[in-house]
This record gives C-alpha cells, structure tokens and sequence, in this order.
C-alpha cells in the first residue's frame, strides 16, 4: 500500500504507473482531494480543473491500459502558473484586466506537456502579470508559503512553488524574468530550473519582459526537473528566441560523478555586494563541503558588481514589460494593482538610449561571465540572501539580486534547498552552468540532493479532514 | 528632480498616475535613473545587444 502519493517525486510515480501499479486516475483524486481541503490556507490555485483533470487521468489510465504508455510525465498531475495560455480556460496572469482573457490555443510547452500525457490539476496564482509582488488588491489572494504561512512563498511564480512543496501537485511550470522560478523555489524549498534562454519555448506565455522571459520547471527534486525538460526541450520554430540544438538526454545525463567538477564563486556577490543572512550563508558553505566530498573543486572567481547586473536587467524588464502594456497602462490603469501597475509605469521613463545601452551593457557582461566560465564548470551561490520574509514585505525591485545576473545572461540555473534555518524555513542554493549545459547543472543538483537529507522533510498543513490519512 | 519637473515627466508619458501613485512611482524612476547613469557611454560593435539585427543566412 503506498501512502502519502502526492508527496512522491515523478521520478518514483512514474515507475509506478509504468508498471500498472499505481493508477493515474487514483494519483490524479489524491491530489484533487488535496486542493480541495487545503488551498484554502495557501491560495496556490487561481482556478482547479478537477473535472477536466479527471477526465484526462481516466483517458490517460486508459491508454496505459491500451499499451500506449507515453513516458514518465503519462498521467502525472501537475500545475500552470496562469500565465500559460491554455486553450477553452480562463488565463488572466492574476490581473482583473485578464480576467475574462479565454485563450483559443494551449502554450507550446502547454501543448508539449499535454501530448506526454501529463494531468492539468489547474492555474495557479502568480504575482500580476509576473511583476511586482505579493498583492493584496487583486481579483485573487496572493499564494503563501506552505512552511509558514504567514510568510511569502516567493515570486512571482508564487502558487507553482507553494503547490509544488505543499504536495498540491506534483510538478509546477514557472516563468523566470528575474528569478521568479528560482526565487519560490528557495523560499518553498524545491528546485526549479530557469534553462537556457531559448531552451524552452515562450510563445502562448503572456510576456513580461521578451528579452529576459524563461519558462522552466518547479519540481520537488532536480531529477523531476530533468523528467520535465526531457519533454520541454523542442524547438518552436515561431518562437524567434528558440534555440536549435542538439537533443539531450537530460535523464541519462543525471548519472556518473562530480570527479574533477570545477565549482567557481563569486564571494564578492554575497559578501559585500549584498548582506545575507548567517543561516544562509552557513548552508552554502555546507553546500561545498558536500561538493568538495564528491569530488569537486572550489575556487573563487570575481564578476562584475552584483548590482550593475540587476540594475541592467531592472532597466531592460522596465522598458520592455511597458512597451507590452503601454496602452493598457494609459486607458484602464485602475484594472492593476498598485505593486505590477507602478513598476510597470515606471518603465515609461526608460529612454530608447538607456535602453539600447542596457542591453549593450548586457552584451559586455555575457561575454564576461563566458570568460569566468572558461575557467570553471559551474557557478554557485545562495539563490536568496534571506530566507522567506512575511507575505507582503518583499520588495522584488529594493538592492541587488543573486537571481538577475543569470536571466542577463540567459545561462541556465538551478536553485533547490540546501538545508533550513532557525525558524524552519528553506535556505537555499543557486547553481549556474554555461548555456546549454542545463543537464549538467541538473547533474550537480542531482548529485547534491541525494547526498544530503533534506529532500526527505515536507511541510505540514493542518487539515482535520486529512488527519486521519 | 524636483516635484513639477516629475509631474512634467509624468504628463508627456500620457499616463494617469493616481494622486497617491506619485511618490512611489518618483521613488521607482529615480532608482531607474541612477541605473540608467551606469550604462551610459561610448560601446563598440562587440558590445550590440543580443537581438542586434541579424538576417537569415542562406
């Protein structure tokens, strides 16, 4: 008898089903139930599809049945941040100004997931328009954190985190401008993986910032997030951003050891740069003593300033994000909260010059970071200075971010939990790789989590009716 | 910047801020300035953004 389904990975799910073990429709109830006798304290969901999502278990358990088994993603139920175009329901980005936006196709990567058979459990919450923060003036309550609930889940992929830690589904797709798929990956404490820019499609994502705009997974381990891109990783010839390149496999990849693995670090990021928090900073330094002990090198290398790089990806994500809601913003501003509506007005005051020059500034800190890489496999820092604050106190536009320099440079990077702090909250760690080496940074996750023991420890929701479970 | 000159500012953008609006928003584009200051200056031909103009090559 297995228990506790909707805390399994995708990883041991999938075996399951695989092996007519474990039903799809079963799983698919499981989490159902879930939603339903919890979101209430978390608001991770906007809108839950538990008829359309039944119906897609059954059909799905059904094709199992027929032999038509269709890979590890086959009747696994997972989330959309309601950004994600999905076709015949409602997609509003959070925002009373969509709230009626019904969308006639799916995202490519919507599409992509559907045709691998994975379960829609539903929408789930967002910062507005994926900018701003936690809102309390919107059509739907912000998301909150799982491991305290008092506290911000992190954002703006901000239900996809909590959803994905709570056990309210078991894989989430984020959308990462500034570190809005890394940023709730470390507050909740999963992984989540901004790829390569052009790794994933971004056509049928309502767009914040194109230039710097990433979809990509929130899984509960790295190995769930290799599962999702195995999938996800295709070429969208209408996506002018999207990559042609080689097919991976990201799941054979995860294997072999970190022998020789160069790990390089710029401690000026964390240390002067910005202040982080002492339990921060002593989970990462454990962090590369279990890199060390498997077999990899430490050394320290030095960037440019942590704030020109978020000052450069503040200037760009302004100008761009306005260029999109400019007559938005002129005719219906009351139709946004306050927190997306003024950073997003702030963008009109971005000159054409400014904003050519960002972007210039941004082409010198590529080949920057390309240069330090050269003499490194993969970077690693804290992904968030601090661990969760309280929900409505963080300000994404306040001091430099760890999360920016990686959305500048379109490199891929991985943030998952590297331990708790004093008051029980994830803290944790950011690992960077060179552009397309998204499967290796996967690989050193991988090999992280399961070296340690922190993938073993969930949070608790109190639900009297699924107290007796 | 002084108040009137953001107000000025404010007006050319044709954006309607409301009244409470403006001491956030000024806040937001005065940090947005002092960014802008950074990046500024003479760059060559190896620093285009990365969406410079490129065409198909056949």
């Amino acid at each position: 008898m297995i228990s506790d389904l909707h805390f399994m990975t995708i990883a041991e799910a999938s075996a399951l089903i695989r092996a007519r073990q474990l039903s799809p429709v079963e799983l698919t109830r499981n989490f159902l139930d879930r939603i339903a006798a919890l979101d209430a304290q978390l608001n991770a969901y906007i809108l839950p599809l538990a008829d359309r999502a039944l119906a897609e278990a059954k059909q799905a358990e059904a094709e199992i049945a027929g032999g038509r088994y269709k890979g590890p993603l086959h009747g696994i139920p997972i989330g959309l941040k309601d950004i994600y175009n999905t076709a015949g329901i409602a997609t509003t980005g959070h925002s009373a100004l969509f709230r009626d936006h019904v969308p006639t196709e799916d995202a490519f990567t919507v599409a992509l997931l559907r045709e691998a058979g994975a379960i829609t459990l539903g929408k789930l919450s967002t910062w507005e328009f994926a900018i701003g923060g936690a809102s309390f003036d919107l059509p739907w309550p912000p998301a909150r954190n799982p491991w305290n609930t008092a506290r911000e889940p992190g954002g703006s992929s901000s239900g996809s985190g909590a959803a994905v830690a709570a056990g309210l589904a078991m894989a989430a797709m984020g959308t990462d401008t500034g570190g809005s798929i890394r940023g709730p990956a470390s507050w909740c404490g999963i992984s989540g993986l901004k790829p390569t820019y052009g790794y994933l499609s971004r056509r049928g994502i309502l767009p914040l910032s194109p230039s710097l705009d990433h979809a990509g997974p929130m899984c509960w381990t790295s190995e769930d997030c290799a599962l999702m891109m195995q999938v996800l990783a295709r070429h969208d010839p209408q996506d002018a951003a999207s990559a042609i390149v080689p097919p991976v496999d990201f799941v054979a990849a995860l294997g072999g050891d970190l022998n020789g693995v160069r790990i390089g670090v710029p401690r000026h990021f964390f240390e002067t740069d910005l202040t982080c928090e002492p339990d921060v900073l002593a989970a990462f330094e454990a962090s590369l003593d279990v890199f060390r002990s498997l077999g990899a090198t430490v050394i320290d290398v030095t960037l440019s300033p942590l704030g020109l790089f978020t000052d450069v990806n503040g200037l760009i994500t302004a100008a761009e994000a306005y260029a999109i809601h400019q007559e938005w913003l002129q005719k219906t501003p009351h139709l946004y909260g306050e927190r997306c509506r003024l950073r997003i007005m702030a963008g009109a005051f971005v000159s054409a010059a400014d904003y050519v020059n960002a972007q210039r500034e941004r082409a010198r800190l590529v080949q920057e970071v390309t240069a330090v890489m050269a003499g490194c496999d993969l970077l690693m820092m804290p992904t968030r200075q601090m661990t969760a604050p309280e929900l409505g106190d963080y300000d994404s536009s306040a001091g430099p971010s760890l999360t920016r320099p990686f959305n500048m440079t379109g490199f891929p990077a991985l943030s998952l939990c590297n331990g708790f702090d004093r008051n029980g909250l994830p803290t944790s760690l950011q690992i960077a790789g060179r552009p397309f080496e998204d499967s290796f940074v996967l690989k050193a996750g991988n090999a992280y989590e399961k070296a340690t023991s922190f993938r073993s420890l969930r949070p608790t929701l109190a639900a009297p009716s699924l107290a007796a479970d | 910047m002084d108040e009137i000159s953001f107000a000025a500012r404010v007006a050319a953008t044709g954006l309607r801020p409301k009244p409470e609006d403006m001491p956030k928003l000024e806040a937001l584009v005065k940090d947005m300035d002092r960014a802008a200051s950074l990046v500024r200056g003479p760059r060559s031909y190896a620093e285009e953004p990365l969406s410079a103009f490129r065409l198909p090559t056949p």
